[in-house]
């Protein structure tokens, strides 16, 4: 019952929004309806600590009807993710300022959002999932073209075609895989995972699946969409983007990648970790010359997911379970990241590093909470991303000492880009832009609140959603 | 057969209205005989009757697509009163040939007799021939007519030939006796019988506008005047392809590696060329000429995964495939009206003051390019699922690359509606009545997306 209301309250919310007769409430409603999904998330949690088999399933039996099986699954990769989900969307909805005067249908468009992607995470049938999938692209493509910035058409039309031709290719494979399932063939995981596959079949599953996920993800040769997309869409829609979508793409791995092809992760690790590590370092060193903040954080965050899809194909538990924390730890200091950019951006309405100083002599408040933000991002000791960071360093090191120290660069790349742009725009002069800038409203502290709780309590406190993955994991 | 009856005696009503001028009671006296044709034709469910020594059976195959084209024209019908705004007269003629058109599309759906086959091709086509030139003074529409008229006979042509050749060779033109014939000596066909299969191939792979004998379409449906196309896109491609299902499905299937390979790379070719060329079109009306054909090419992998659950796949492809194009005709008509162009300028802004429309054409878009959860998709995928059954990955490769390539042109449209600045300064015009209907269809998109079940199971 907890995973339709998870999916149906979105989606109904969503619908009330688009006929649009909340009208100035409709920020106000959304807020709510996310908060009330949030708090079913944590029912969902607590439901599941106490499951005995530490699964959540539902079942619709409604294959007649629908022609695809409904069953719904939360363990415990999901239900991080769901809870990642629920968490964000309250956030990035608050985040919308007033001013911006968004019509009912952006926030409707985030509620889709939001319902769809509980349905990638909590699907338990590949139809569903895929459905799911590609609809989550759908909100996201119209919030990018109606309200991005510069290049919006161009940029949102090619970001489109990009994710879906990766999603076709998954297509192909699930069929493919379909076909190999026992008569009568089935499309739900179980089978699937029931299929042993012989190396010669696992190798052209991976690249159907490993490409969908490469290009959402997005992993280096196919980021060429990131920067773009996260630079021309509104900053809720890069959060929704950063936030969460990207990671669909990396439970797509942990979902089927890692089951369905154990032998060419165990096998290939020299053929595409490799690839990815030489995205993780270039998206680094590229993020260091970026005149402009959202471009840094799109790179850097290109940096942050490729480290991620290290750990979980590094085919080592300490290196999937660092990875799984970490993608929810980069989750919340991504939007928080962004959160921080959008003030700078609503104060000075530039985001041009070399234009702004001094933010820090006039805002106390938030030099504080973006130093904090920042540090979580370069992953110091006591911040969530750490953990996340040194188990996936730990999983690589033990299966490829060298990747490994190649790996640990980019800590070093971060702390190269962050502390240079941090320097450059909180302290030394104040500029024209940033002489009139305000420190932050109660409202807006407490936006902030809940990602300053996630970091330091993952970070502190890793273990309670550690103990969680162990299970998961094995 | 009631319903083919019912439809006749309106086309003749109307006919006869017409002669003594009478507009006004027109449309009422078709929409009112479409839907008793579409209730008597459902009464028939389940009973399976066989008319007139086996030359039309009323199985429920036939009638649920019989259902399909019917609603589709009763929707055609619809539309008609704002696209012939402009025009004064009765237009009887147009109306009686539309619903001659329809009798003979509903005869190829359930022909039991290759020569009931050929009368409901030949009514439907004629009929058509007649329709694409309609607009008399335009030279586009004339030639519209020329051509189709020219390549239609010689299609027509092949096909009684290959008909003649059949019947040389089995001795009978009832499918059932084909059948019969086939399975005694499907190990030793004569020559003449995979000839005149061949041309029968050819003629009906010309009236569903499947490549290589697509090159009528493009400008057939161009130049034709805009609701006719929507007719001929619609209920022509829809009666042909469930008259090849039917012509494949219960006569041939006993020799079916004979034709397999020859539908397969007709529906390779299809669906890329049609893709393909629908890239590079500016002109929408010409894009969904293309587009159709790239469908029909999808259509065709139901007649080659040929099993029973493939009429019930291709009966939901059928539904999809009418409901958005119908849909985004409608759209075009309106934007035409305003714009005076088919350009895809003229879709520009059109969200700004006419969000019900572009909402519908942005659904039908993406129902046509397959994006979930729309019945594009439930239709493709369960298309695929059951080519993939019988061994055809390869086409399924193929056919989810098409996809590929025509989201970019289905979402053009969507772009032009939703990010461009508008260009015109007030909304278009439409009665509150066509915007209902295509509210309605937006809607019937959705819902059949989610439940394509209800429409698979049905036969």
């Amino acid at each position: 019952m907890i995973l339709v209301l998870l999916l149906i309250l979105p989606l109904l919310a969503s619908l009330l929004l688009f006929t649009g007769k909340l009208g100035k409430h409709s920020k106000n409603f959304a807020l709510v309806a996310s908060l009330v999904v949030f708090a079913i998330s944590l029912l969902a949690g607590y439901a599941f600590t106490f499951a005995h088999d530490k699964i959540l399933t539902l079942d619709l039996n409604l294959k007649e009807l629908l022609d695809v099986d409904i069953i719904l699954k939360i363990d415990a990769v999901s239900l991080v993710m769901v809870m990642l989900t629920t968490l964000l969307v309250p956030i990035i909805i608050a985040s919308t300022d007033k001013k911006e005067n968004r019509t009912p249908n952006f926030y409707a468009l985030i509620m889709l959002m939001q319902m769809a992607l509980i349905g990638v995470f909590t699907s338990s049938e590949m139809i569903l999932f895929y459905i799911f999938w590609e609809l989550a692209l759908i909100p996201i493509f119209f919030i990018t073209a109606l309200w991005g910035g510069e290049n919006k058409k161009k940029i949102s039309v090619k970001f489109l075609i990009y994710t879906v031709v990766g999603s076709f290719a998954m297509l192909i494979g699930i069929l493919y895989l379909y076909t190999l399932t026992p008569a009568p063939h089935s499309f739900s995981f179980e089978s699937f995972f029931q299929l042993k596959l012989p190396y010669s079949v696992q190798v052209p599953v991976f690249l159907a699946f490993f490409l969908a996920f490469a290009i959402k993800i997005p992993l280096f040769p196919f980021h060429s969409w990131q920067a773009e997309t996260y630079n021309a869409s509104p900053v809720q829609g890069s959060m929704l983007l950063a936030g969460i979508m990207l990671k669909m793409g990396l439970y797509g791995i942990i979902r089927f990648i890692l089951p369905l092809c154990p032998d060419v992760v165990a096998g290939g690790s020299l053929i595409f970790l490799p690839l990815i590590l030489f995205g993780v370092i270039y998206g680094a060193t590229i993020a260091i010359t970026q005149p402009n903040l959202k471009k840094l954080i799109a790179f850097a965050s290109l940096s942050h997911v490729g480290l991620i899809a290290l750990g979980l194909l590094s085919n080592n538990h300490y290196g999937i379970e660092g990875g799984i924390l970490q993608l929810f730890s980069h989750g919340v200091n991504v939007v928080g990241f962004f959160l921080c950019y959008y003030m700078i951006v609503k104060r000075t309405n530039t985001d041009k590093i070399s234009d702004l100083g001094g933010i820090a002599s006039v805002a106390p408040k938030f030099a504080t909470i973006f130093l904090i933000i920042v540090l979580a991002n370069i992953s110091l000791p006591l911040t969530n991303s750490f953990v996340g960071e040194f188990l996936i360093l730990l999983g690589l090191f033990q299966t490829n000492k060298i990747l490994a120290i190649i790996a640990g660069l980019t800590i070093i790349l971060g702390a190269v880009y962050i502390l240079k742009m941090y320097q450059k725009v909180m302290y030394g002069e104040r500029s024209a832009a940033t002489e009139k800038f305000t420190d932050l409203t109660f409202s807006e502290m407490l936006v902030f609140l809940p990602i300053i709780a996630m970091i330091f309590l993952v970070g502190i406190f890793p273990s309670f959603i550690l103990q969680l993955l162990e299970g998961a994991v094995k | 057969m009631y319903a083919i009856i019912t439809i006749s005696i309106v086309a003749i009503i109307v006919l006869f209205f017409g002669a003594i001028q009478k507009k006004k009671p027109l449309l009422p006296i078709v929409y009112i005989g479409l839907t008793l044709a579409f209730g008597l034709n459902l009464l028939g469910w389940n009973q399976s009757v066989h008319y007139y020594n086996e030359m039309y059976i009323a199985d429920n195959f036939s009638i649920a697509f019989n259902g399909v084209l019917i609603f589709t024209t009763l929707l055609v019908f619809i539309f008609a009163p704002v696209y012939y705004k402009p025009v004064k007269r009765p237009l009887e003629d147009i109306y009686a040939l539309i619903l001659f058109a329809l009798v003979g599309s509903l005869t190829m759906t359930g022909f039991g007799n290759l020569l009931m086959l050929f009368v409901g091709i030949e009514t439907m086509s004629l009929s058509l021939y007649i329709l694409a030139g309609s607009k008399k003074f335009d030279p586009n529409s004339n030639e519209a007519a020329m051509k189709y008229f020219l390549t239609g006979s010689f299609a027509s042509g092949f096909l009684l030939f290959g008909i003649a050749l059949l019947y040389g060779a089995c001795g009978s033109m009832n499918l059932e006796e084909i059948k019969q014939y086939l399975i005694l000596h499907q190990h030793a066909t004569s020559g003449m019988l995979n000839i005149g299969l061949l041309l029968v191939v050819i003629g009906m792979t010309f009236k569903i506008g499947a490549a290589p004998f697509h090159f009528w379409a493009p400008d057939v449906y161009e130049g034709s005047p805009t609701l006719i196309t929507t007719f001929m896109a619609t209920v022509g491609k829809v009666a042909a392809i469930a008259a090849f299902f039917r012509l494949m499905n219960s006569s041939f299937a006993e020799i079916e590696s004979s034709w397999k390979i020859t539908l397969t790379v007709f529906s390779i070719a299809t669906i890329l060329i049609g893709n393909l060329s629908a890239f590079y079109q500016d002109n929408v009306k010409r894009m969904f000429a293309y587009s159709g054909i790239a469908h029909a090419g999808y259509m065709l992998i139901a007649i080659i995964a040929l099993k029973q659950q493939a009429a019930g796949v291709l009966l939901l492809y059928s539904v999809s495939y009418t409901i958005a194009t119908i849909t985004a005709f409608a759209v075009l008509i309106l934007v035409r009206e305003e714009t005076g162009t088919f350009s895809i300028k003229s879709f520009n802004g059109l969200a700004k003051h006419n969000p019900i429309e572009a909402f519908a054409m942005a659904i039908a878009m993406f129902s046509l390019a397959g994006i979930p959860p729309l019945v594009g998709f439930a239709a493709k995928y369960n298309l695929f699922i059951s080519a993939i059954e019988q061994g055809n990955l390869p086409l399924v490769i193929v056919a989810i690359i098409g996809s590929m390539i025509s989201l970019y042109y289905y979402i053009r449209p969507v772009v032009a509606m939703y990010v461009n600045p508008p260009s015109a300064t007030s909304a278009i015009d439409s009665s509150s009545n066509y915007k209902k209907q295509i509210f309605l269809a937006a809607f019937l998109m959705i819902i059949l997306g989610i439940i394509p079940g209800m429409i698979i199971n049905l036969i």
